[in-house]
Formats: structure tokens, sequence, C-alpha cells
């Protein structure tokens, strides 16, 4: 369970979590949204998957990813975003989204 | 432990619960120690809270990602929106359960349940409407 509060603890990852809420998205996709470097993006994606909050499939030459949330991880995120929970206990620098 | 095992041992730790309250109700009651209102409570709000734990784990049902179709999107949003139903509606039975009135509480109780049922296959019904339409 820790691992899924360290994942939520920031808020580039949540945002990551709400984009795949509507569809999956592959790498690609998903990076174009963020203003970050592609290995901070694949970070994110590493703890995200580690959390087991997301899936990854690999199609073609892309990397699809699904979200694999419960409801009350879900939840959790929704409680951390709206009051601004620390979950992880440390915050993390958040990263700036593009638009 | 795998996924796999991991939701086996949670079924039987679920299970196990639901065993071991009822057996120690059955008991309570023959020794005079049990209020022969409480097990059929106790067991109704664990059965309630089974439901909402079944809820959810529902949307991390994943199945083969196929992206030439449009149903991935769809699928996803159903299993999200049965999830939260189904939890809603164990808690809300476990609720009923716990604090509702004698008379009437097994009807009661079954009713969030009917509506997250009747809910769920609404929406499942008006996503393969749509899509067939797309």
């Amino acid at each position: 369970m820790s691992n899924v509060f360290r994942a939520l603890a920031d808020p580039t990852r949540r945002q990551v979590l709400a984009y795949l809420r509507e569809r999956p998205l592959s790498a690609g996709e998903l990076a174009a949204r963020f203003d970050v470097s592609k290995p901070t993006m694949s970070a994110h994606f590493a703890v995200l998957r580690e959390a087991g909050l997301i899936d990854a499939s690999r199609h073609g030459k892309s990397i699809v990813y699904r979200l694999r949330m419960s409801v009350l991880e879900e939840a959790l995120m929704g409680l951390a975003a709206a009051v601004g929970l620390d979950l992880a206990g440390a915050a993390e620098s958040p990263k700036e989204e593009r638009a | 432990m795998t996924e796999k095992q991991r939701q086996l041992a949670d079924g039987l730790v679920a299970a196990s619960l639901l065993i071991g309250f009822a057996l120690a109700a059955v008991a309570g009651r023959r020794l005079g120690v049990a209020d022969p209102e409480l097990p059929p409570r106790i067991m109704g709000v664990l059965t309630g809270l089974v439901i909402a734990g079944y809820g959810n784990v529902i949307p991390r049902r994943l199945v083969r990602y196929d992206p030439d179709s449009a149903r991935p999107a769809r699928r996803q949003a159903a299993l999200r929106f049965a999830g939260w139903t189904f939890v809603v509606a164990g808690l809300a039975n476990a609720l009923v359960w716990a604090f509702a009135p004698s008379a009437n509480v097994a009807l009661w109780s079954m009713l969030p349940i009917i509506a997250a049922v009747a809910l769920v296959l609404l929406r499942c019904l008006r996503s393969k409407a749509e899509g067939k339409e797309a």
C-alpha cells in the first residue's frame, strides 16, 4: 500500500491517472501532454506500474497504458487531489504541466 | 505472491470470516450470550462489506488490449461504473443492516443491491448500443 501512497503523492502521476481514466493512451500520447523529459516520464510510469495502478502492454512499436485502479485507490486519488494530501509523507517537487 | 494467488487468499479470508462469524453467532445465541437479533445483523453487515470489497476490485479486471476498436475506453468506463456502483451498494447494504429498525430490514437491505444490479445492467446495455452505432 505504501507504493500506492507514493505513486499518488505526485501531482504529475495523478494527472497521468486522470488522463487514463478517460481512455487507454500510448506512452507518446501521455508524454506529449506534459512538459517534462522522456526519462522523467518513464520514471513516473515505472512508479505507477510498480504500484499496480496502471497496466502497460506493447502494441507494435508503442506501449499502451491502461488504468488499473480499484475504487478505493481512485477515491484516495480524488481525496489527495481535493485536499492536497501529502500521501508519501514527504513532498516531492511538483512537475509543471504544459496546458 | 502472484495476483491470482492474492485474489484466492483474499477470497479465502473473506469466506473464513463469514463462516467464522456465523458459527460464533450461532454459538452465542445457543449459549444465551448474544441478542437473537444480533447474528443476522452481523452477517448482513459482513455480506455488505464483502459486496463492497468485490466491487472495489472490479475496475482492475483487464482483458487483452485491442487498440483497433473503440472498446477499451467503453469497457474501462463500464468497469469503473460497475465498481463504484457495487461499492456504494455494498456499503449501503451494510449500513442498513447496522442501523435500520428491525421491521423489514432484510427487504430494505436488498434495495441498494437490486438498484446496483439494475443500474449496471442498464449501463452495459447502453454501452453495447453505443458500440453498435459506432
